[in-house]
């Protein structure tokens, strides 16, 4: 379970560049619930996320995960809890190093690695039957450098990855944006797979309305650092692209009344 | 495949040459949906030169011909090709091929619905009508009881009304017999033609709506507003003018003014239109205010209480449109509910609401109010509604309202 409390984040507080980043989230994520994070460019999204990861430390606010107060924790040490598939698919991997030996570093994700063979057979054979389950023909080529593939095939080793030791929380960030559309739909499908089979307790972030409605049992909708519509059960089933479209119509129809806007409905609506 | 157009005086002749198959229709349907909403309601399809149909082909030109059957225009192949012949027979669609009968759009009825009664002989003959903002065609309706408008008594407990047809109304309120039908959701309200539709503020994203069937007839209980009851004495079918694109809201209140010949006018109007700008309410005005000193319609409070389009919205669809308007000055008792339409010092006065349909074309010529109000209900459901407003506000500003083309039947009263 994740528990945010009142988290806030001011980026370059006091100077002409302050951004208040996240302005009070407040937030409880259940155990296995696979939360949908929407929101404009600049909402917080990629914040929020962050926060939970550790990539910076939050203002003020609590995080709690899986039972420990990870709000001070350093990025390194939380990664022993959670999963993590990022937008640019040269993120996640080491590109000089073999597929084999980037799911040797995974695969001791938050241990220590010690002086013994990383390619142990342990690995090996479990890790081969699950590259092979991509049906990329990966497998064959676990040897090759990680660099050599492309987008698509990174990505999806990526999250095979991430969640090879069934992390507590797994955190997508916009993680098919940068595919071309086939790839991306290869990678939604094996995230759906992978989040359903081991139950895992996830906050995906995307752009995609039809993500945002076909995937997952929760939606949150940010904007401005706030979680300003919350749908689970089944208002979240019950949603359509276009419901979504016209959520973001109305938060932008809020945005352009504006006071001299409403100077001006004052005086001509009755 | 290419597609040209050629337009004669009284039809649209566009040609086809290649092939009419998945690939293509795509680009057919959109170029056909084009002309259709460019007012051209008579069209030739010349498939001489077309080579091969699928059925994808024919279902584009089976909906084509539907849409302008339902608007009393006309949709016909000529000529053919062997094999467009050959198809279109085998699939039992020679009425596409045959020249139809073609009615004069001005003496055609309503889209008549079942019960409609045959149309009398005497139907109205349309005469020319040109201002500076619009040109079309005037009717003058057969003479009834005269229109009379009142201010809605502005107390939450007093009655509902009804409002059948040979009624309108607009302001903020619910449909509902009791207080507790409204409480909660009272919204902007609108009414015509014996059916009336309001946007619910509690949550609801659709407008609700109830339309006259029998012996029903809708009732809502009003806040605010105005309602109407008597007989329209002219119908106006108008368009923009050669010059401009589309008619302002502005320059359609100044018409139905000078139709009016008077200082004080209501009308109704169906239009297809090309943008709107409005409020809606969010919240029930009887509920309390939300805090902050300066009362509810103060910044930023105003954004929990009012939507505003902030720029002009709703493009190509069809509207529902109930105002009454007035000259400055000559708005008399009915003052405190009208407001101007545009900031120019002589800019007429008025109050309009706005009932959005997904775009359905509108047939030509004469027809009557209550069947075409009734028949914007039926199909897909109304999207929003909207009190109307010029946005003044300079470069920042939304600018107003503005239609294609429309109906509006209108009369003169006496505040």
């Amino acid at each position: 379970m994740l528990t945010l409390t009142g988290l806030r984040k001011t980026f370059n507080p006091g100077t002409v560049n302050e951004v208040r980043a996240l302005q009070g989230v407040d937030l409880t994520i259940e155990d296995g619930s696979f939360v949908i994070v929407l929101g404009m460019n600049g909402s917080g999204k990629s914040t929020l996320l962050n926060a939970v990861a550790g990539t910076f430390i939050v203002d003020t606010g609590r995080i709690e995960l899986a039972g420990h107060d990870v709000t001070r924790w350093p990025e390194h040490r939380r990664a022993k809890l959670i999963g993590r598939v990022f937008q640019n698919p040269f993120s996640g991997t080491a590109p000089n190093m073999s597929i084999a030996e980037n799911f040797a570093l995974a695969a001791r994700r938050g241990q220590s690695r010690g002086l013994g063979f990383a390619l142990s057979k342990d690995l090996m054979a479990p890790l081969r039957d699950r590259v092979a389950s991509l049906k990329m023909g990966l497998e064959d080529r676990l040897d090759n450098a990680i660099g050599s593939l492309s987008g698509g095939q990174r990505q999806a080793l990526t999250l095979l990855m991430a969640t090879w030791l069934k992390p507590e929380l797994l955190l997508l960030d916009e993680h098919t944006a940068a595919l071309d559309p086939k790839s991306g739909d290869q990678v939604i499908t094996l995230s759906e797979e992978v989040i359903g089979r081991d139950k895992l307790t996830t906050l995906m972030v995307t752009h995609s309305m039809q993500q945002a409605v076909s995937l997952g049992d929760r939606l949150l909708m940010m904007h401005r650092g706030r979680v300003i519509h919350d749908f689970s059960g089944s208002a979240k089933k019950r949603l359509r692209p276009e419901d979504l479209i016209d959520l973001f119509d109305e938060i932008r129809r809020r945005e352009l009344l504006d006071e001299s806007a409403a100077t001006m409905l004052q005086s001509l609506y009755v | 495949m290419e597609i040209t157009t050629e337009k004669t005086a009284d039809l649209l002749i566009a040609r086809l040459r290649g092939r009419l198959d998945s690939t293509w229709c795509p680009a057919v349907r959109d170029a056909l949906a084009g002309y259709v909403k460019a007012g051209e309601h008579r069209i030739q399809l010349d498939m001489g030169a077309v080579d091969y149909i699928s059925s994808t082909g024919l279902r584009v030109l089976l909906a084509t011909f539907k849409q302008l059957k339902a608007v009393n225009g006309r949709f016909s192949i000529s000529p053919a090709s062997p094999a467009v012949t050959d198809t279109l027979s085998l699939a039992g669609m020679d009425m596409l091929l045959a020249p139809a009968p073609v009615a004069a759009p001005s003496i055609s009825p309503v889209n008549a619905s079942a019960g409609a009664p045959a149309l009398a002989p005497a139907a109205p003959v349309g005469q020319p009508f040109s201002t500076s903002g619009l040109r079309g065609e005037l009717f003058t309706l057969p003479a009834g009881p005269a229109l009379a408008v009142r201010l809605v008594e502005p107390v939450p407990t007093a009655g509902s009304l009804a409002f059948p047809a040979g009624t309108f109304g607009l302001g903020v309120g619910a449909l509902g017999v009791t207080v507790d039908d409204c409480e909660g959701r009272r919204g902007e309200f609108i009414a015509a033609g014996g059916c009336a539709a309001y946007q619910p503020t509690d949550g609801a994203n659709r407008p609700d709506f109830t339309v006259s069937e029998g012996a029903l007839i809708p009732q809502a209980r009003l806040l605010s507003g105005l309602t109407g009851t008597g007989d329209f004495t002219r119908l106006l079918r108008f368009d923009a003018p050669p010059e401009a694109r589309t008619v302002s809201l502005t320059a359609l209140a100044a018409a139905v003014l000078h139709i009016a010949g008077t200082g004080s006018a209501a009308f109704v109007a169906v239009t297809e239109t090309a943008g709107l700008v409005g409020a809606a309410l969010r919240r029930d005005p009887t509920l309390p205010d939300t805090g902050g000193a300066g009362g509810r319609f103060a910044f930023p409070e105003i954004r929990d209480w009012l939507s505003f389009t902030g720029e002009r919205s709703f493009r190509d669809t069809t509207t529902l449109l109930v105002g009454v308007v007035a000259r400055p000055g000559a708005a008399g008792a009915l003052a405190p509910q009208l407001r101007p339409l545009s900031p120019a010092a002589d800019a007429p006065v008025g109050h309009v609401h706005a009932l959005i349909v997904p775009y359905r074309p509108l047939q030509k010529g004469y027809m009557e109010l209550a069947p075409m109000v009734s028949a914007l209900f039926d199909g897909a459901p109304p999207q929003a509604l909207l009190h109307l407003l010029g946005d003044p506000r300079g470069l920042s500003g939304a600018g107003e309202s503005d239609f294609n083309r429309g109906a509006v039947w209108l009369a003169p009263f006496t505040p």
